[in-house]
Protein backbone atom coordinates (compact mmCIF):
# COMPACT_ATOMS: atom_id res chain seq x y z
CA UNK A 1 0.00 0.00 0.00
CA UNK A 2 1.31 3.31 -0.90
CA UNK A 3 2.54 5.45 2.10
CA UNK A 4 -0.10 7.83 1.24
CA UNK A 5 -2.70 5.96 1.77
CA UNK A 6 -2.10 5.37 5.19
CA UNK A 7 -2.43 9.14 5.90
CA UNK A 8 -5.71 9.80 7.75
CA UNK A 9 -7.35 12.75 7.14
CA UNK A 10 -7.76 15.34 9.89
CA UNK A 11 -9.35 18.48 8.10
CA UNK A 12 -8.03 20.18 4.35
CA UNK A 13 -4.76 21.25 6.39
CA UNK A 14 -3.53 18.13 8.31
CA UNK A 15 -2.97 14.50 8.19
CA UNK A 16 -2.11 11.76 10.42
CA UNK A 17 0.43 9.28 10.04
CA UNK A 18 -1.04 6.29 12.80
CA UNK A 19 1.36 5.39 14.89
CA UNK A 20 0.94 1.70 13.91
CA UNK A 21 2.40 3.02 10.38
CA UNK A 22 5.75 1.53 12.02
CA UNK A 23 6.48 -0.88 15.00
CA UNK A 24 8.46 0.76 17.03
CA UNK A 25 6.84 4.82 16.73
CA UNK A 26 6.26 5.90 20.38
CA UNK A 27 3.51 8.69 18.82
CA UNK A 28 1.76 9.73 15.74
CA UNK A 29 2.84 11.76 12.57
CA UNK A 30 1.00 15.18 12.23
CA UNK A 31 2.01 16.53 8.48
CA UNK A 32 0.71 19.83 7.63
CA UNK A 33 -0.30 19.88 3.48
CA UNK A 34 -2.94 19.86 1.10
CA UNK A 35 -3.94 16.68 -0.65
CA UNK A 36 -2.57 18.39 -3.96
CA UNK A 37 1.14 18.51 -1.90
CA UNK A 38 1.06 15.22 -0.80
CA UNK A 39 1.18 13.75 -4.25
CA UNK A 40 4.70 15.24 -4.19
CA UNK A 41 5.36 15.28 -0.81
CA UNK A 42 5.15 11.56 -1.05
CA UNK A 43 7.91 11.44 -4.31
CA UNK A 44 10.42 11.24 -1.43
CA UNK A 45 11.24 9.57 1.64
CA UNK A 46 10.17 12.17 4.13
CA UNK A 47 6.68 10.59 5.09
CA UNK A 48 8.92 7.77 6.13
CA UNK A 49 11.48 9.85 8.48
CA UNK A 50 8.70 11.41 9.82
CA UNK A 51 7.74 7.67 11.46
CA UNK A 52 11.21 7.33 12.06
CA UNK A 53 11.24 10.52 14.00
CA UNK A 54 8.54 9.15 16.20
CA UNK A 55 10.53 6.29 17.66
CA UNK A 56 12.80 8.93 19.61
CA UNK A 57 12.76 8.47 23.06
CA UNK A 58 10.77 10.73 25.25
CA UNK A 59 8.81 12.53 22.23
CA UNK A 60 5.47 13.73 23.13
CA UNK A 61 2.06 14.77 21.10
CA UNK A 62 3.73 13.66 17.69
CA UNK A 63 6.55 13.79 15.34
CA UNK A 64 5.41 16.80 13.32
CA UNK A 65 5.88 18.24 9.78
CA UNK A 66 5.39 21.18 8.18
CA UNK A 67 4.18 21.54 4.59
CA UNK A 68 7.59 22.56 3.63
CA UNK A 69 8.50 19.15 4.43
CA UNK A 70 11.43 17.07 2.51
CA UNK A 71 13.88 14.54 2.98
CA UNK A 72 16.69 15.12 5.23
CA UNK A 73 19.38 13.20 7.40
CA UNK A 74 17.28 11.32 9.87
CA UNK A 75 14.69 13.61 10.55
CA UNK A 76 12.57 15.54 7.52
CA UNK A 77 13.80 19.20 6.90
CA UNK A 78 10.49 20.86 8.09
CA UNK A 79 10.30 18.66 11.42
CA UNK A 80 9.16 19.53 14.50
CA UNK A 81 10.25 17.17 17.59
CA UNK A 82 8.98 17.99 21.30
CA UNK A 83 11.14 15.53 23.67
CA UNK A 84 10.08 16.05 27.76
CA UNK A 85 13.42 16.78 29.85
CA UNK A 86 11.51 15.45 33.02
CA UNK A 87 10.81 12.18 31.43
CA UNK A 88 13.82 10.56 30.07
CA UNK A 89 13.60 12.97 26.93
CA UNK A 90 16.49 12.67 24.51
CA UNK A 91 18.38 15.54 22.38
CA UNK A 92 19.46 14.45 18.83
CA UNK A 93 21.40 16.39 16.91
CA UNK A 94 19.90 14.65 13.03
CA UNK A 95 17.02 16.53 14.71
CA UNK A 96 18.64 19.82 14.34
CA UNK A 97 20.76 19.75 11.69
CA UNK A 98 24.17 20.01 10.11
CA UNK A 99 23.73 24.18 9.79
CA UNK A 100 22.81 24.86 14.01
CA UNK A 101 20.73 28.32 13.60
CA UNK A 102 20.67 28.61 10.39
CA UNK A 103 18.07 31.06 10.12
CA UNK A 104 16.51 34.43 8.85
CA UNK A 105 16.80 38.31 9.38
CA UNK A 106 15.03 41.27 7.83
CA UNK A 107 16.63 44.67 7.81
CA UNK A 108 13.41 47.54 7.05
CA UNK A 109 14.22 51.02 5.49
CA UNK A 110 12.83 54.41 4.80
CA UNK A 111 13.69 53.67 0.60
CA UNK A 112 10.68 52.46 -1.58
CA UNK A 113 10.72 50.56 -4.71
CA UNK A 114 10.85 53.89 -6.92
CA UNK A 115 13.34 54.99 -5.42
CA UNK A 116 15.54 52.36 -6.20
CA UNK A 117 13.94 51.27 -9.14
CA UNK A 118 16.92 51.83 -11.29
CA UNK A 119 20.19 51.43 -8.88
CA UNK A 120 19.01 48.16 -7.79
CA UNK A 121 21.97 46.54 -9.92
CA UNK A 122 24.65 48.56 -9.15
CA UNK A 123 23.41 48.13 -5.02
CA UNK A 124 23.89 44.28 -6.14
CA UNK A 125 27.25 44.42 -7.17
CA UNK A 126 28.42 46.44 -3.97
CA UNK A 127 26.83 44.08 -1.87
CA UNK A 128 28.83 41.27 -3.73
CA UNK A 129 32.20 43.13 -3.78
CA UNK A 130 31.48 43.53 0.17
CA UNK A 131 30.28 40.59 1.39
CA UNK A 132 31.86 37.25 1.42
CA UNK A 133 29.56 34.57 0.03
CA UNK A 134 30.79 31.10 -1.84
CA UNK A 135 32.88 28.25 -0.81
CA UNK A 136 36.54 28.74 0.49
CA UNK A 137 35.50 32.88 1.06
CA UNK A 138 37.17 34.11 3.86
CA UNK A 139 36.06 36.67 6.30
CA UNK A 140 37.38 39.87 7.27
CA UNK A 141 36.99 39.47 10.38
CA UNK A 142 40.50 37.63 12.00
CA UNK A 143 39.60 36.25 15.72
CA UNK A 144 41.96 35.75 18.36
CA UNK A 145 41.72 33.09 21.15
CA UNK A 146 39.94 35.10 23.30
CA UNK A 147 37.30 36.27 20.82
CA UNK A 148 37.22 32.65 19.37
CA UNK A 149 35.78 31.29 22.59
CA UNK A 150 33.61 35.04 23.18
CA UNK A 151 31.62 34.88 20.31
CA UNK A 152 30.26 31.61 21.03
CA UNK A 153 28.96 32.41 24.84
CA UNK A 154 27.90 36.23 23.78
CA UNK A 155 26.72 35.30 19.84
CA UNK A 156 24.80 38.77 18.56
CA UNK A 157 26.16 40.42 21.18
CA UNK A 158 29.72 40.05 20.73
CA UNK A 159 29.25 41.50 17.58
CA UNK A 160 27.67 44.29 19.02
CA UNK A 161 30.76 45.19 20.98
CA UNK A 162 32.89 44.70 18.13
CA UNK A 163 31.09 47.75 16.56
CA UNK A 164 29.16 45.33 13.69
CA UNK A 165 25.86 46.65 14.58
CA UNK A 166 23.35 48.67 17.41
CA UNK A 167 22.08 47.52 20.76
CA UNK A 168 18.39 47.93 19.44
CA UNK A 169 19.31 45.25 17.23
CA UNK A 170 19.71 43.07 19.92
CA UNK A 171 15.96 43.30 21.02
CA UNK A 172 15.09 42.09 17.95
CA UNK A 173 16.85 39.19 17.92
CA UNK A 174 15.80 35.74 19.04
CA UNK A 175 17.27 34.89 22.43
CA UNK A 176 18.40 38.47 22.00
CA UNK A 177 20.97 37.27 19.86
CA UNK A 178 22.78 34.77 22.56
CA UNK A 179 21.45 31.57 24.30
CA UNK A 180 22.26 31.74 27.64
CA UNK A 181 24.31 27.62 28.50
CA UNK A 182 26.70 27.37 25.92
CA UNK A 183 30.27 26.04 26.82
CA UNK A 184 32.97 26.69 24.77
CA UNK A 185 34.98 24.00 26.25
CA UNK A 186 32.44 21.28 24.91
CA UNK A 187 33.78 22.39 21.56
CA UNK A 188 36.30 20.46 19.69
CA UNK A 189 39.72 21.85 18.18
CA UNK A 190 38.44 21.01 15.08
CA UNK A 191 35.19 23.07 15.01
CA UNK A 192 37.48 25.84 15.93
CA UNK A 193 39.39 25.68 13.24
CA UNK A 194 36.53 25.48 10.98
CA UNK A 195 35.13 28.33 12.39
CA UNK A 196 37.98 30.47 12.85
CA UNK A 197 37.96 32.27 9.28
CA UNK A 198 34.17 31.68 8.32
CA UNK A 199 32.76 34.44 10.78
CA UNK A 200 31.27 37.04 8.66
CA UNK A 201 30.48 35.22 5.89
CA UNK A 202 27.39 33.90 3.68
CA UNK A 203 28.37 30.81 2.69
CA UNK A 204 26.62 28.30 -0.09
CA UNK A 205 24.17 26.53 -1.02
CA UNK A 206 20.50 28.46 -0.59
CA UNK A 207 22.24 31.07 1.35
CA UNK A 208 21.53 34.41 0.54
CA UNK A 209 21.55 38.54 0.91
CA UNK A 210 18.64 39.54 -0.85
CA UNK A 211 17.12 43.13 -1.54
CA UNK A 212 13.54 43.25 -1.67
CA UNK A 213 10.28 45.17 -2.04
CA UNK A 214 7.05 45.37 -0.01
CA UNK A 215 4.08 43.97 -2.31
CA UNK A 216 1.29 43.05 -0.25
CA UNK A 217 -0.24 44.13 3.15
CA UNK A 218 -2.17 41.48 4.64
CA UNK A 219 -2.52 42.52 7.80
CA UNK A 220 -2.58 45.92 8.32
CA UNK A 221 -2.47 45.67 12.27
CA UNK A 222 0.38 43.55 12.53
CA UNK A 223 2.54 45.62 9.27
CA UNK A 224 2.46 48.45 11.87
CA UNK A 225 3.59 47.19 14.48
CA UNK A 226 6.72 45.71 12.22
CA UNK A 227 7.42 48.97 10.78
CA UNK A 228 5.82 47.38 7.27
CA UNK A 229 4.44 49.25 4.40
CA UNK A 230 3.08 48.90 0.76
CA UNK A 231 6.82 49.73 -1.57
CA UNK A 232 9.31 49.55 1.43
CA UNK A 233 12.35 48.33 0.74
CA UNK A 234 13.77 45.39 2.48
CA UNK A 235 16.92 43.01 2.84
CA UNK A 236 16.83 39.77 3.71
CA UNK A 237 20.04 37.56 5.38
CA UNK A 238 19.84 33.88 5.59
CA UNK A 239 22.65 32.17 6.61
CA UNK A 240 24.00 29.88 9.61
CA UNK A 241 26.69 28.62 11.65
CA UNK A 242 28.95 27.67 8.58
CA UNK A 243 31.77 25.32 8.76
CA UNK A 244 31.92 25.55 12.99
CA UNK A 245 28.03 24.63 13.48
CA UNK A 246 28.76 21.80 10.87
CA UNK A 247 31.67 20.41 12.69
CA UNK A 248 29.84 20.68 16.15
CA UNK A 249 26.63 18.23 14.77
CA UNK A 250 29.41 16.09 12.75
CA UNK A 251 31.37 15.68 16.18
CA UNK A 252 28.46 15.10 18.23
CA UNK A 253 26.86 12.81 15.93
CA UNK A 254 30.33 10.50 16.77
CA UNK A 255 29.25 10.83 20.60
CA UNK A 256 25.71 10.12 20.33
CA UNK A 257 26.15 6.77 18.09
CA UNK A 258 28.28 5.73 20.89
CA UNK A 259 25.65 6.85 23.31
CA UNK A 260 23.34 5.15 21.68
CA UNK A 261 25.01 1.93 22.36
CA UNK A 262 25.64 2.97 25.60
CA UNK A 263 21.30 3.51 26.39
CA UNK A 264 20.52 1.13 24.34
CA UNK A 265 18.35 2.90 22.30
CA UNK A 266 17.11 1.67 19.12
CA UNK A 267 16.59 3.79 16.14
CA UNK A 268 15.50 2.88 12.51
CA UNK A 269 18.47 5.65 11.29
CA UNK A 270 21.82 5.92 12.53
CA UNK A 271 21.38 9.75 11.82
CA UNK A 272 19.00 10.30 14.28
CA UNK A 273 21.67 9.16 16.71
CA UNK A 274 20.23 10.29 20.09
CA UNK A 275 21.44 10.52 23.78
CA UNK A 276 19.16 11.39 27.10
CA UNK A 277 18.89 15.41 27.48
CA UNK A 278 20.13 14.90 31.42
CA UNK A 279 22.99 12.56 30.25
CA UNK A 280 26.17 13.86 29.92
CA UNK A 281 26.82 13.34 26.67
CA UNK A 282 23.42 14.96 26.11
CA UNK A 283 24.38 18.28 28.13
CA UNK A 284 27.57 18.08 26.35
CA UNK A 285 25.65 18.62 23.16
CA UNK A 286 23.13 21.34 24.60
CA UNK A 287 26.06 23.23 25.52
CA UNK A 288 27.77 22.76 22.31
CA UNK A 289 24.93 23.23 20.16
CA UNK A 290 24.19 26.34 22.25
CA UNK A 291 28.17 27.70 20.88
CA UNK A 292 26.83 27.15 17.66
CA UNK A 293 23.51 29.16 17.68
CA UNK A 294 25.24 32.01 18.71
CA UNK A 295 28.19 31.92 16.09
CA UNK A 296 25.29 32.18 13.72
CA UNK A 297 23.58 34.99 15.12
CA UNK A 298 27.12 37.01 15.30
CA UNK A 299 27.57 35.65 11.81
CA UNK A 300 24.23 37.42 10.63
CA UNK A 301 24.55 40.44 12.87
CA UNK A 302 27.66 41.25 10.63
CA UNK A 303 26.57 40.38 7.45
CA UNK A 304 23.52 42.29 8.04
CA UNK A 305 25.77 45.87 9.30
CA UNK A 306 28.09 45.00 5.93
CA UNK A 307 24.41 45.16 4.39
CA UNK A 308 23.97 48.67 6.47
CA UNK A 309 27.20 50.03 4.85
CA UNK A 310 26.67 49.44 1.27
CA UNK A 311 23.63 50.99 1.52
CA UNK A 312 25.20 54.76 3.75
CA UNK A 313 27.79 54.70 1.30
CA UNK A 314 25.92 53.89 -2.07
CA UNK A 315 22.84 56.60 -1.55
CA UNK A 316 25.28 59.22 0.90
CA UNK A 317 22.54 59.28 3.19
CA UNK A 318 22.77 59.42 6.96
CA UNK A 319 21.05 56.19 9.42
CA UNK A 320 18.29 58.06 10.49
CA UNK A 321 17.44 58.87 6.82
CA UNK A 322 17.51 55.52 5.48
CA UNK A 323 16.11 54.18 8.80
CA UNK A 324 17.83 50.43 8.39
CA UNK A 325 16.75 48.30 11.12
CA UNK A 326 16.31 44.87 11.70
CA UNK A 327 12.47 43.61 12.40
CA UNK A 328 13.33 40.45 13.41
CA UNK A 329 16.08 37.46 13.51
CA UNK A 330 15.26 33.78 13.77
CA UNK A 331 16.65 30.44 13.97
CA UNK A 332 14.86 27.83 12.16
CA UNK A 333 17.67 24.76 12.68
CA UNK A 334 17.71 24.71 16.38
CA UNK A 335 16.87 22.82 19.91
CA UNK A 336 15.42 25.27 22.43
CA UNK A 337 14.38 23.88 26.17
CA UNK A 338 10.77 25.68 26.24
CA UNK A 339 7.89 25.61 28.44
CA UNK A 340 4.58 24.38 27.01
CA UNK A 341 1.37 22.85 27.81
CA UNK A 342 0.71 19.74 27.04
CA UNK A 343 -2.48 17.95 27.64
CA UNK A 344 -3.27 20.70 30.07
CA UNK A 345 -0.05 20.15 32.14
CA UNK A 346 3.04 22.54 31.95
CA UNK A 347 6.25 20.96 30.74
CA UNK A 348 9.77 21.42 30.19
CA UNK A 349 10.34 20.33 26.50
CA UNK A 350 13.27 20.05 24.50
CA UNK A 351 11.50 21.61 21.07
CA UNK A 352 13.89 20.74 18.13
CA UNK A 353 12.98 22.47 14.96
CA UNK A 354 14.99 21.21 11.94
CA UNK A 355 13.64 23.51 9.25
CA UNK A 356 10.98 25.00 10.96
CA UNK A 357 11.16 28.02 12.76
CA UNK A 358 9.45 29.31 15.74
CA UNK A 359 6.34 31.42 16.06
CA UNK A 360 5.54 32.79 19.27
CA UNK A 361 1.95 34.13 19.93
CA UNK A 362 0.82 37.79 21.54
CA UNK A 363 1.88 38.00 25.28
CA UNK A 364 4.26 35.27 25.29
CA UNK A 365 7.83 36.51 27.37
CA UNK A 366 10.15 35.78 24.43
CA UNK A 367 8.47 38.36 22.16
CA UNK A 368 10.29 41.49 22.11
CA UNK A 369 8.09 44.11 23.85
CA UNK A 370 8.26 46.45 21.04
CA UNK A 371 6.09 43.16 19.22
CA UNK A 372 4.09 41.64 22.08
CA UNK A 373 0.77 42.48 21.83
CA UNK A 374 1.11 41.43 18.34
CA UNK A 375 3.15 38.17 18.14
CA UNK A 376 6.40 37.10 17.09
CA UNK A 377 7.52 38.19 13.21
CA UNK A 378 7.90 34.61 11.43
CA UNK A 379 10.03 35.49 8.38
CA UNK A 380 9.53 33.27 5.41
CA UNK A 381 12.09 33.42 2.74
CA UNK A 382 11.46 31.80 -1.07
CA UNK A 383 13.15 31.62 -3.80
CA UNK A 384 14.67 34.39 -5.85
CA UNK A 385 12.81 34.54 -8.49
CA UNK A 386 9.53 34.30 -6.77
CA UNK A 387 8.17 35.87 -3.07
CA UNK A 388 8.74 35.79 0.30
CA UNK A 389 6.42 36.28 3.60
CA UNK A 390 6.48 37.63 7.07
CA UNK A 391 3.84 36.19 9.55
CA UNK A 392 2.84 36.44 13.05
CA UNK A 393 3.08 33.33 15.84
CA UNK A 394 -0.70 32.36 16.99
CA UNK A 395 -1.69 30.55 19.75
CA UNK A 396 -2.78 27.73 17.73
CA UNK A 397 1.12 27.02 16.38
CA UNK A 398 1.52 27.42 20.88
CA UNK A 399 -0.99 24.87 20.88
CA UNK A 400 -0.68 22.54 18.15
CA UNK A 401 3.25 22.70 17.04
CA UNK A 402 5.28 23.72 20.14
CA UNK A 403 5.21 27.41 18.87
CA UNK A 404 5.96 26.91 14.91
CA UNK A 405 5.98 27.23 11.78
CA UNK A 406 7.04 26.08 8.02
CA UNK A 407 10.71 27.76 7.23
CA UNK A 408 10.78 28.30 3.19
CA UNK A 409 9.53 26.64 0.40
CA UNK A 410 11.67 23.36 0.13
CA UNK A 411 13.63 22.25 -2.72
CA UNK A 412 11.62 20.23 -5.39
CA UNK A 413 14.72 19.47 -7.31
CA UNK A 414 18.11 17.68 -6.10
CA UNK A 415 20.68 19.97 -6.84
CA UNK A 416 22.20 18.00 -9.71
CA UNK A 417 18.58 17.39 -11.16
CA UNK A 418 18.21 20.97 -11.47
CA UNK A 419 21.86 21.87 -12.81
CA UNK A 420 20.98 18.90 -15.70
CA UNK A 421 17.25 20.77 -15.80
CA UNK A 422 18.76 24.63 -16.65
CA UNK A 423 21.82 23.70 -18.69
CA UNK A 424 22.21 26.12 -21.51
CA UNK A 425 20.09 28.35 -19.70
CA UNK A 426 21.39 31.59 -18.64
CA UNK A 427 19.55 32.17 -15.41
CA UNK A 428 20.78 35.87 -14.53
CA UNK A 429 19.55 37.03 -17.83
CA UNK A 430 15.61 35.14 -17.44
CA UNK A 431 15.73 37.10 -13.75
CA UNK A 432 17.03 40.14 -14.92
CA UNK A 433 14.45 40.03 -17.28
CA UNK A 434 12.18 40.31 -14.53
CA UNK A 435 13.85 42.83 -13.10
CA UNK A 436 15.77 40.77 -10.63
CA UNK A 437 19.36 40.96 -10.46
CA UNK A 438 22.08 38.33 -8.93
CA UNK A 439 25.01 37.78 -8.73
CA UNK A 440 26.74 34.24 -7.05
CA UNK A 441 30.14 33.28 -6.49
CA UNK A 442 29.68 29.68 -7.67
CA UNK A 443 29.24 28.49 -11.41
CA UNK A 444 26.63 26.57 -11.06
CA UNK A 445 24.65 28.20 -8.46
CA UNK A 446 22.21 29.83 -10.07
CA UNK A 447 21.38 26.93 -11.95
CA UNK A 448 20.79 24.82 -8.46
CA UNK A 449 18.57 27.95 -7.07
CA UNK A 450 16.78 28.59 -9.85
CA UNK A 451 12.95 29.32 -8.99
CA UNK A 452 11.66 26.31 -10.57
CA UNK A 453 14.55 24.36 -8.07
CA UNK A 454 11.81 25.50 -5.30
CA UNK A 455 8.31 24.83 -4.11
CA UNK A 456 6.10 28.08 -4.44
CA UNK A 457 6.49 29.20 -1.32
CA UNK A 458 2.72 31.13 -1.54
CA UNK A 459 1.34 27.78 -1.39
CA UNK A 460 3.43 26.40 1.53
CA UNK A 461 2.64 29.89 3.33
CA UNK A 462 -1.33 29.52 2.43
CA UNK A 463 -1.41 25.85 4.37
CA UNK A 464 -0.01 27.33 7.77
CA UNK A 465 -2.00 30.54 7.82
CA UNK A 466 -4.86 28.81 6.75
CA UNK A 467 -3.97 25.65 9.84
CA UNK A 468 -3.88 28.87 11.71
CA UNK A 469 -0.06 27.90 13.14
CA UNK A 470 1.07 31.75 11.67
CA UNK A 471 -0.89 34.33 9.93
CA UNK A 472 0.26 36.52 6.48
CA UNK A 473 1.40 39.81 7.36
CA UNK A 474 3.28 40.62 4.47
CA UNK A 475 4.71 39.31 0.92
CA UNK A 476 7.90 40.73 -0.06
CA UNK A 477 9.36 40.72 -4.15
CA UNK A 478 12.72 39.75 -4.62
CA UNK A 479 14.32 42.91 -6.63
CA UNK A 480 18.05 41.51 -6.52
CA UNK A 481 20.14 39.08 -4.64
CA UNK A 482 23.73 37.84 -3.76
CA UNK A 483 24.43 33.99 -3.64
CA UNK A 484 27.21 31.46 -2.53
CA UNK B 1 42.57 -4.57 4.25
CA UNK B 2 42.92 -4.52 0.24
CA UNK B 3 41.33 -1.60 -1.72
CA UNK B 4 40.30 -1.65 -5.17
CA UNK B 5 38.29 0.31 -7.05
CA UNK B 6 35.91 -1.21 -9.54
CA UNK B 7 35.69 2.63 -11.00
CA UNK B 8 37.04 5.90 -10.16
CA UNK B 9 33.90 8.13 -9.93
CA UNK B 10 34.42 10.27 -13.54
CA UNK B 11 32.46 13.25 -11.46
CA UNK B 12 34.81 15.30 -9.56
CA UNK B 13 32.66 16.61 -6.59
CA UNK B 14 34.66 19.36 -4.42
CA UNK B 15 37.19 21.00 -7.37
CA UNK B 16 38.70 20.32 -11.14
CA UNK B 17 41.87 18.03 -9.95
CA UNK B 18 43.43 18.04 -13.06
CA UNK B 19 45.85 21.65 -11.78
CA UNK B 20 45.98 20.52 -7.93
CA UNK B 21 49.63 19.71 -7.49
CA UNK B 22 50.43 17.00 -4.76
CA UNK B 23 52.78 19.46 -3.18
CA UNK B 24 51.67 19.53 0.74
CA UNK B 25 51.19 17.29 2.79
CA UNK B 26 48.62 16.15 5.60
CA UNK B 27 48.32 13.24 7.99
CA UNK B 28 45.32 11.14 8.85
CA UNK B 29 45.21 9.11 11.95
CA UNK B 30 41.50 7.64 13.01
CA UNK B 31 39.90 5.00 14.86
CA UNK B 32 36.04 4.53 14.46
CA UNK B 33 34.33 1.80 16.21
CA UNK B 34 33.53 -0.02 12.61
CA UNK B 35 33.86 -0.08 9.31
CA UNK B 36 30.86 2.35 8.62
CA UNK B 37 31.74 4.95 11.20
CA UNK B 38 35.30 4.78 9.98
CA UNK B 39 34.82 5.40 6.64
CA UNK B 40 32.35 8.46 7.72
CA UNK B 41 35.18 9.35 9.98
CA UNK B 42 37.89 9.51 7.42
CA UNK B 43 35.97 11.40 4.43
CA UNK B 44 35.31 13.88 7.35
CA UNK B 45 38.59 14.81 7.79
CA UNK B 46 39.13 15.11 4.05
CA UNK B 47 36.21 17.81 4.50
CA UNK B 48 37.59 19.91 7.13
CA UNK B 49 41.22 20.26 5.19
CA UNK B 50 39.33 22.17 2.92
CA UNK B 51 36.51 24.04 4.64
CA UNK B 52 39.52 25.36 7.57
CA UNK B 53 42.38 24.83 6.04
CA UNK B 54 41.60 25.18 2.19
CA UNK B 55 43.45 22.21 1.36
CA UNK B 56 42.74 20.20 -1.96
CA UNK B 57 43.59 16.73 -1.67
CA UNK B 58 44.84 14.87 -4.61
CA UNK B 59 46.81 11.91 -3.50
CA UNK B 60 45.78 9.04 -1.02
CA UNK B 61 48.43 6.55 0.17
CA UNK B 62 46.79 5.06 3.21
CA UNK B 63 49.73 3.25 4.94
CA UNK B 64 47.30 1.05 7.66
CA UNK B 65 43.75 0.15 7.53
CA UNK B 66 41.87 -2.56 9.44
CA UNK B 67 37.82 -2.54 10.28
CA UNK B 68 38.48 0.20 12.91
CA UNK B 69 41.59 1.86 12.32
CA UNK B 70 42.48 4.01 9.15
CA UNK B 71 46.15 5.82 9.00
CA UNK B 72 46.86 7.72 5.36
CA UNK B 73 49.21 10.65 4.00
CA UNK B 74 47.27 12.88 1.78
CA UNK B 75 49.29 15.05 -0.66
CA UNK B 76 47.30 17.80 -2.58
CA UNK B 77 47.74 21.97 -2.87
CA UNK B 78 45.90 25.02 -0.63
CA UNK B 79 43.34 26.44 -2.62
CA UNK B 80 44.14 28.74 -4.97
CA UNK B 81 41.09 31.38 -6.86
CA UNK B 82 42.95 32.00 -9.84
CA UNK B 83 44.14 28.11 -10.71
CA UNK B 84 41.23 26.24 -9.44
CA UNK B 85 37.63 25.58 -9.77
CA UNK B 86 35.29 24.92 -6.98
CA UNK B 87 32.68 22.62 -7.84
CA UNK B 88 30.51 21.77 -4.59
CA UNK B 89 30.87 22.96 -1.18
CA UNK B 90 30.41 19.45 0.77
CA UNK B 91 30.14 20.34 4.64
CA UNK B 92 29.90 17.06 5.97
CA UNK B 93 29.90 13.14 5.41
CA UNK B 94 26.59 11.76 6.52
CA UNK B 95 25.28 8.36 8.22
CA UNK B 96 22.05 8.17 6.34
CA UNK B 97 21.36 5.75 3.77
CA UNK B 98 24.93 4.78 4.76
CA UNK B 99 26.50 1.32 3.73
CA UNK B 100 29.67 -0.40 2.99
CA UNK B 101 29.72 -3.55 1.50
CA UNK B 102 32.01 -6.57 0.17
CA UNK B 103 30.82 -8.05 -3.51
CA UNK B 104 32.57 -9.74 -5.59
CA UNK B 105 35.61 -9.26 -3.97
CA UNK B 106 35.22 -5.67 -4.30
CA UNK B 107 34.38 -3.46 -1.70
CA UNK B 108 31.38 -0.69 -2.52
CA UNK B 109 30.27 1.97 -0.04
CA UNK B 110 27.36 4.44 -0.35
CA UNK B 111 27.74 7.77 1.21
CA UNK B 112 25.15 10.65 1.48
CA UNK B 113 27.03 14.25 1.57
CA UNK B 114 25.68 17.03 3.13
CA UNK B 115 26.29 20.08 0.47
Amino acid sequence: MAIIEKLKKIDDYRWELPKDYKPGMLVPGIIYATEDMLEHIAKDASIDQVANAAFLPGIVKASLAMPDIHQGYGPPIGAVVATDVKKNGVISPGAVGFDINCGIRLMTSNLTKDEIRDKVKELVDQLFYTIPTGVGSKGSIKLDAKDERDILVEGARWAVKKGYGEKDDLEHTEANGAIEGADPDKISKKAYERGHAQQGTVGSGNHFVEVQYVEEIFDEEAANAFGLFKGQITVMIHSGSRGFGHQVCTDYLVTMGEAVRKYKISLPDRQLACAPINSPEGQDYLAAMRCAANYAWANRQCLMHWSREVFYKYFNRSPKELGLRLLYDVAHNIVKLEKHVVDGKKMLLAVHRKGATRAFPANHPEVPEVYRKIGQPVIIPGDMGRASYILVGTQRAMDETFGSTCHGAGRTMSRTAAIKSAKGRAINRELEDRGIFVRAAGRETLKEEMPEAYKDVSKVVEVVHNAGIAKMVARLRPMGCIKG
Amino acid sequence: MEIRFDKIPEDQIVAEMENVKPEKEEIVDITSPNLEELLVAWLNELILFFDARWFLAKEYDITELNEKHLKAVVKGETYNAERHVIKTGIKGATYHKLEVKKIDGLWRAQVIFDV
